[in-house]
């Protein structure tokens, strides 16, 4: 199979995209259908083209197919000449953003509107939420990174980045949930700095371990800072005993 | 919209049967095999949904074959009742084409 340039590849998805947008709103014709065709259109078309297949080369072959929203008016019978205001103005831009919704937009849209109803309920509801929302979306960043461009992309990072913050907050916080409001300041630090040693020596042997749980936000965590968490946590832990044994 | 491009979009459909009468084919050999037709196509991508309609319809069947060029590639054929179909839309269209031809004829030659 020939490279393409990044370019090419994300114009490509980024194309049929919008075919899968064109044809949703006919329910009699299979988007994943057309755009299994055109993949195999578009490919034999570039078959004779050096590599790396550039944007420009691209461009050219699906200019041939034409535009791809006159394509499901090809099967649509004539419009009718007058419509209402009503026809106008809800039910088509009704219609519009059910198309936008169950095209490539539907789960990025989902996952921000599950993140931004489930954080005023964040403690019994939303958590759960923000979990689930943060391993679909990391599903989609890993699986099919192809499929968010531009837009799309930042829409699903934002339930990511707060999955991931209520994810490493209910690693690292886990002894406040034991002692569920219960002790004294200098008990808690104590909990939470032996936690942190031990946390800090799990990550510390294998950090990629974190990275891949914290994907994308922790490409960077290696052994040094899991370390330092280690120390931090030994700091806590020997402060805190130093003023409990004292009293 | 023109009245070609009418006449073109009412006709693809058919076309587009008849390429697959008695082949196996995929997408992009039906689309090769239109083009050297003029007249035909309106763009090249416009066979897809036709063909994405035919097959809910049940009168072309797919199946999917890998390709040692590029993706998978879906081969299209008739079904029994797509074959039964196409000849009823043949004669439909023999028949809609004689009469024009004729009206054309007797309006040329003024014997009406």
């Amino acid at each position: 199979m020939k490279t393409w340039t990044p370019d090419a590849s994300e114009h490509f998805e980024s194309w049929l995209g919008s075919v899968r947008l064109s044809v949703a709103s006919d329910p009699s014709l299979d988007a994943d259908d057309i755009t299994q065709d055109l993949r195999a259109h578009v490919h034999a078309e570039l078959e004779a083209m050096p590599e790396p297949v550039t944007i420009g080369a691209l461009d050219r072959v699906l200019d041939s197919l034409g535009n791809p929203s006159q394509w499901s008016e090809t099967l649509k019978p004539p419009a009718e000449p007058s419509a209402s205001w009503f026809q106008r103005h809800v039910t088509d831009v009704v219609a519009e953003w059910q198309k936008r919704l169950a095209g490539d937009w539907g789960l990025p849209v989902m996952l921000l509107a599950v993140t931004v109803l489930a954080i005023p309920t964040f403690d019994w509801i939303g958590t759960p939420l923000l979990l689930l929302v943060y391993f679909v979306a990391r599903a989609q960043v890993n699986y099919a990174p192809q499929s968010l461009t531009g837009h799309k992309k930042w829409i699903v990072y934002f339930p990511l980045a707060i999955g991931a913050g209520v994810l490493a907050g209910l690693v690292l916080g886990f002894p406040l949930t034991l002692l569920n409001g219960n002790g004294n300041s200098f008990e808690t630090m104590w909990m939470l700095g032996s936690w942190w040693v031990v946390v800090g020596v799990l990550a510390a042997r294998d950090p990629k371990r974190v990275q891949s749980a914290l994907k994308p936000f922790a490409g960077a965590f290696d052994a040094s800072h899991a370390r330092l968490l280690s120390l931090v946590g030994a700091a806590f832990l020997i402060a805190s005993s130093v003023i409990l044994l004292s009293r | 919209m023109s009245w070609t491009t009418q006449l073109r979009k009412g006709a693809l459909e058919l076309a587009v049967l008849n390429a697959l009468n008695g082949d196996r084919l995929y997408g992009y050999d039906i689309v090769r095999l239109l083009r050297r037709h003029d007249g035909l196509m309106i763009g090249d991508g416009t066979v897809y949904p036709i063909l994405s309609r035919l097959k809910a319809d049940g009168l072309v069947r797919a199946t999917i074959e890998d390709s040692p060029d590029g993706p998978p590639r879906k081969y299209y054929e008739l079904t029994r009742v797509g074959r039964e179909a196409l000849n009823e839309m043949n004669h439909a269209w023999q028949s809609l084409v004689s009469s024009v031809e004729e009206l054309r004829q007797s309006a040329h030659k003024g014997n009406r």
